[in-house]
């Protein structure tokens, strides 16, 4: 089988794609940094001995990157799924509300993601079995004063997913929506929380475990979801005196 | 944009030395050569199974390597594998032994990375016949904020290239290396065992055997009691021939990281709990046969499933001296060092000789003689003896290892290390602001 990893070069994206090609799948990993990309593809091909083919494009500002990786993917000869570990933040994404910053951290959350499923579904729905994969993030539970257009764009994005299961329902192809606690990754090594941090390996061996299955919205770390319940349930009147 | 700094405690690999400070974990090359305003001094890490802490301390920030851990490159046909620094040896062992080729230097566990082994100039089982890890290494890369990113190889940069391999850090982050692989032809060892009565007598056998042998090392009883001191065995490990090389799946072990080795708060190690151990060891030892046979990668790694014996030294830690004689002196070393056991009686556990046959130069463990390593728990009399080994080794014209003892006074490695001042010069001359810098580099004066 072959898959499209979005956002391949480091955290989340190279955990998975690590995973992938432990598991013997055929790769084709998108990413802005080409050095990084460069590098673990070819770690990926000697260690595991697969087809990992790469392409840099900053998928939030690369207007024709959904065309440029059907090209690549068909390249390939097809492919069986799309992985979309593709995420910014900004410690500035506060209520200063710049609006090039939030732009950018919409596009790269969002409409990137939302760009590149609809060029690449068409394929997909050819195909016996295929497998789509969104990445949300706890952040966007409730707005906060914080990650203010990223927890935006990552609503957006649970939207966008949600309408997307709806839609290939009865198709061949599972949409799957994960929901990301705090991960241990360079994104999360500032946040300082008595909450452990999510195993990105291990929740490689998770995605690939429901690979092609209707399991909808996952969280991960489990707890997650408990605790997005209890955050939806605190009252305003306390959660806006909240600071973190 | 640089990697997010976060709050770290750090420990030597002995338990002897530890520091809190802040630590970096650099995913993706823009955050390694990405300019940072911030001018603090800074040390890059492995996986800190240094006994000396050569990889934290002085204030530095602390670059912890283990995620650029991909293999970039891998020409059997050529034997090369070009590796990122935070790839271990456990990593190449994998890759490698597949195509019925390994590294030829290999120090005992597998977690150690690539760029710890060329920062310390490792050295693996029978360094008469592999000679030292920089003989392994065709090129690197290195970087340096001030330098930027540097190739460099025995013939481009020669003399940067020789101060960093065995430079224990202080010339920049080593990010990747290109690294010679040799021809294993076969995936068992056969160890064939000699038991001997003393280091003394082992001296000889060593040095016959180390020539035409994968590996030759000797294990002595090194509990302090006069009629047991020094028995002991030597090892002769041969590869079996004509093993066919088969897929190698990396036998499971767990990691011991520095901080669970010293999880235990007391040492096992001391008095009768040694004595027992060690006679039991040696008597089952006598008990097997002959000739064994072993898996390449439980020859290669013998600690990686025997992680235990560190463990027994617990939260007071262990300390080793390693010392390089030559072998002229060695046997009266080795019968001054038994008077000074026997009289101070220090928690030591074990003594190993091996034979080198290399050339020193600047601050890397290499020469021509034995190499006598002597493992102790960590007490009053530990440093008391390590104390007087120090003086014998100056007396004796040998050169400890810098790697291996975290408490060695810079004293004794300038006294001991000829171009132990072209080295310091050499690293200022390149590094004027000393950006790099770690306990052992303030330690050492260097």
């Amino acid at each position: 089988m072959t898959y499209v990893i979005v956002g391949a070069s480091a955290g989340v994206g190279r955990a998975l794609a690590t995973r992938f090609a432990s598991a013997g799948h055929d790769l084709l990993l998108v990413a802005s940094e080409d050095r990084d990309l460069r590098a673990t593809a070819a770690d990926l091909a000697i260690r595991h001995g697969v087809r990992a083919r790469w392409m840099a494009a900053d998928a939030g500002a690369d207007r024709m990157c959904a065309e440029r990786i059907a090209t690549a993917a068909d390249e390939l000869g097809g492919f069986d799924g799309v992985l979309f570990p593709i995420g910014a933040v900004a410690a500035t994404d506060d209520c200063g509300f710049d609006p090039d910053q939030s732009a950018r951290l919409v596009d790269v959350n969002f409409s990137a993601v939302a760009a590149i499923t609809t060029r690449l579904l068409p394929h997909l729905l050819t195909r016996p079995r295929a497998t789509i994969v969104g990445f949300g993030s706890v952040a966007a539970t409730r707005g906060r004063g914080k990650n203010v257009a990223y927890s935006a764009a990552k609503r957006a994005l649970a939207s966008f997913f949600e309408s997307l299961r709806h839609a290939c329902a009865g198709s061949g192809v599972a949409v799957q929506f994960y929901v990301l606690g705090y991960m241990d990754t360079e994104l999360a090594a500032g946040v300082r929380s008595p909450i452990p941090k999510g195993d990105p390996r291990a929740l490689g061996d998770l995605i690939l475990k429901n690979l092609d299955r209707d399991v909808g919205v996952v969280y991960y770390p489990w707890f997650w979801r408990a605790l997005s319940v209890a955050l939806r349930g605190v009252p305003w009147s306390l959660f806006k005196r909240l600071r973190f | 944009m640089n990697a997010h700094r976060v709050p770290a405690t750090f420990v030597s690999f002995d338990g002897a030395v530890s520091a809190s400070g802040v630590c970096q974990r650099p995913d993706r090359y823009r955050f390694i050569d990405a300019p940072d305003p911030d001018l603090a001094p800074r040390i890059a890490r492995g996986g800190g199974y240094s006994y000396a802490a050569a990889s934290f301390g002085a204030g530095s920030v602390v670059q912890d390597m283990r995620r650029f851990n991909r293999i970039l490159g891998f020409d059997p046909a050529a034997r090369i594998i070009e590796v990122e620094a935070g790839v271990t040896l456990g990593d190449v062992f994998a890759v490698a032994s597949r195509e019925g080729l390994g590294l030829p230097v290999q120090p005992g566990y597998p977690a150690i990375t690539v760029g710890g082994c060329i920062a310390a100039n490792v050295h693996g089982k029978n360094p008469v016949r592999e000679g030292t890890f920089v003989d392994s290494v065709l090129d690197l890369t290195l970087f340096h904020p001030d330098r930027g990113v540097l190739r460099l190889s025995p013939d481009t940069m020669p003399g940067l290239f020789d101060l960093t391999c065995g430079g224990y850090g202080l010339t920049g982050v080593i990010v990747s290396a290109t690294l010679r692989l040799e021809v294993l032809p076969g995936h068992v060892v056969s160890i064939r065992r000699f038991t001997v009565g003393s280091p003394g007598e082992a001296l000889p056998l060593v040095r016959e055997l180390a020539g035409k042998s994968l590996f030759a090392y000797s294990w002595h009883d090194g509990a302090p009691a006069s009629g047991t001191f020094g028995r002991g065995f030597v090892y002769q490990g041969c590869l079996v021939p004509e093993t066919p090389a088969r897929p190698a799946v990396l036998p499971a072990y767990r990691v011991l990281t520095p901080a669970a080795r010293a999880r235990l708060p007391f040492s096992v190690w001391g008095g009768m709990a040694t004595r027992a151990f060690t006679s039991t060891y040696w008597h089952a030892e006598r008990r097997r046969p002959e000739t064994t046979e072993t898996s390449l990668f439980d020859a290669m790694f013998p600690f990686a499933r025997r992680a235990a014996y560190f463990r027994l030294f617990g939260r007071p830690g262990l300390a080793e001296c390693q010392i390089l004689i030559a072998h002229d002196g060695a046997e009266a070393f080795l019968t001054e060092l038994r008077r000074l056991i026997l009289s101070i009686r220090p928690p030591s556990v074990m003594l190993s000789v091996k034979a080198f046959d290399g050339t020193p130069r600047l601050l890397r463990f290499d020469g021509r003689g034995v190499a006598i390593t002597l493992d102790l728990g960590r007490s009053a009399a530990t440093l008391d003896l390590l104390r007087r080994v120090d003086e014998l080794t100056i007396a004796a014209g040998g050169r400890p290892h810098v790697i291996k003892d975290s408490r060695l006074p810079r004293d004794v490695v300038a006294a001991c290390y000829a171009q132990y001042e072209a080295f310091r010069s050499g690293r200022h001359q390149f590094d004027p602001h000393r950006c790099y810098r770690s306990e052992l580099s303030e330690r050492l004066g260097l």
